[in-house]
């Protein structure tokens, strides 16, 4: 409970903050599911896409996060109290996984960002397969969102390119039918991605 | 800044050779081209009286097609059939080490694991190998390599035995080792196309 208090006054310090350094526009956060288990998968464009979404999404996002943000004591605190989890993006992880199940069974929002890095240069990078292979063995909906204009504010490499306002849109729910990993095809995983990259470019174009 | 990611200038295909000012604007060293974005976010580069206007993620493109050429050096201990591609300016190493396990809500949780400085000196890129040579020598194979990343501006590599490594390079971008290391993965392993890097090399 008093986690809970913090982690709230945390979250409306963070919007305050938000809201005077960008100018956020949302799209679709009426096609967010209330409750029950929804994976949502976003580009991912600065250093902010998690605040700008866990701000903005009318329900607690459980992100998996790179496994070297948890370095420091501070870092791991932060990180429980915005319901982080890490995964080490260098290796498979079946703890990453499993967490990410359990998550599911539990029915809450699990927040990945299929590509699995920030983009460099402001396009949408190839999706990860390993993201897409969970999702279609997950078979619960998934929610597809597209952040425009932040990566201008906050490119990878430094430096800023210019202040454009942001524009965050999130898709209807997509129904995956469970396919679990021993029977997913190579077609089963190039047709899901195909689909996702379809949905994440026309929300963020 | 901006020669952390477009690590050749694009119009002389000099690498290393874009800087930024303590002003903002990015130059090359090399050619005197000079760099900036206009107003629906394309960078321009002006040499000269020419000017040319292209998405960044066209630019990089562009220069991706750069290989960086074999050189000499004789700090470099050279096997039978080697060949030197690059030598990095000062980096550290780090390794990966064990550090408890990580208690999240809802039951989540994870093993954590720290990157601990080991060494620092310089990275060597062969067509068999990486290298690191500082206080001591540390070599891994091509062929040891599992997968090849960047976070922020380290360069992860993960070996077969479980042992994963980040180089951080001080003084140069982390883009361009990430990129030559993959390209020479590519190279060693000839015909096999690579899918993906990471988190594990898949063909």
């Amino acid at each position: 409970m008093i986690l809970d208090a913090i982690y709230a006054i945390i979250l409306i310090l963070v919007k305050v903050g938000l809201k005077l350094k960008y100018n956020v526009t949302l799209k679709g956060v009426e096609n967010i599911p209330k409750k029950g288990p929804v994976i949502l998968l976003s580009n991912h464009t600065t250093i902010v896409d998690s605040f700008l979404l866990g701000c903005n999404v009318p329900r607690k996002i459980y992100y998996m996060a790179k496994s070297t943000e948890f370095e420091t004591l501070a870092k791991r605190i932060f990180f429980y109290l915005s319901r982080s989890f890490p995964v080490r993006r260098y290796d498979i992880d079946p703890g990453a996984l499993r967490n990410a199940y359990r998550i599911i069974e539990y029915g809450g929002m699990i927040g990945i960002y299929p590509e699995g890095e920030r983009t460099w240069d402001g396009s949408l990078q190839p999706l990860r397969r390993g993201t897409i292979r969970f999702v279609l063995s997950a078979g619960v909906p998934v929610i597809t969102a597209g952040i425009k204009g932040a990566y201008q504010h906050q490119p990878r490499w430094g430096g800023k390119i210019g202040k454009p306002p942001i524009v965050i849109s999130f898709g209807k729910p997509i129904e995956v039918k469970a396919i679990k990993g021993k029977d997913q095809k190579e077609s089963d995983v190039d047709a899901m991605n195909k689909k996702l990259v379809k949905s994440i470019l026309e929300l963020s174009g | 800044m901006l020669e952390k990611f477009l690590y050749v200038c694009p119009e002389c295909r000099e690498f290393d050779a874009l800087m930024t000012d303590d002003q903002g604007a990015v130059s090359c060293t090399n050619c005197g081209a000079n760099y900036c974005f206009d107003e629906e976010y394309n960078l321009v580069s002006e040499k000269g009286a020419k000017k040319k206007t292209k998405t960044l993620a066209d630019w990089y493109r562009g220069i991706r097609k750069e290989r960086p050429e074999e050189i000499e050096d004789d700090s470099f201990p050279r096997v039978e059939g080697e060949k030197l591609f690059a030598k990095s300016k000062q980096t550290e190493l780090f390794q990966e080490k064990p550090a408890g396990i990580f208690k999240g809500f809802k039951g989540i949780r994870a093993k954590m694991y720290k990157f601990r400085k080991i060494d620092e000196g310089n990275l060597y890129l062969s067509n068999k190998r990486l290298l690191f040579l500082g206080k001591g020598e540390h070599s891994i194979g091509l062929d040891e390599l599992s997968s090849c990343t960047i976070e922020s501006h380290m360069v992860i590599v993960n070996t077969k035995r479980g042992h994963a490594f980040s180089f951080e390079f001080l003084e140069e971008s982390g883009k361009k080792w990430e990129d030559i290391i993959r390209d020479k993965i590519v190279e060693f392993y000839g015909l096999k196309e690579i899918k993906e890097f990471q988190p594990r090399i898949t063909f």
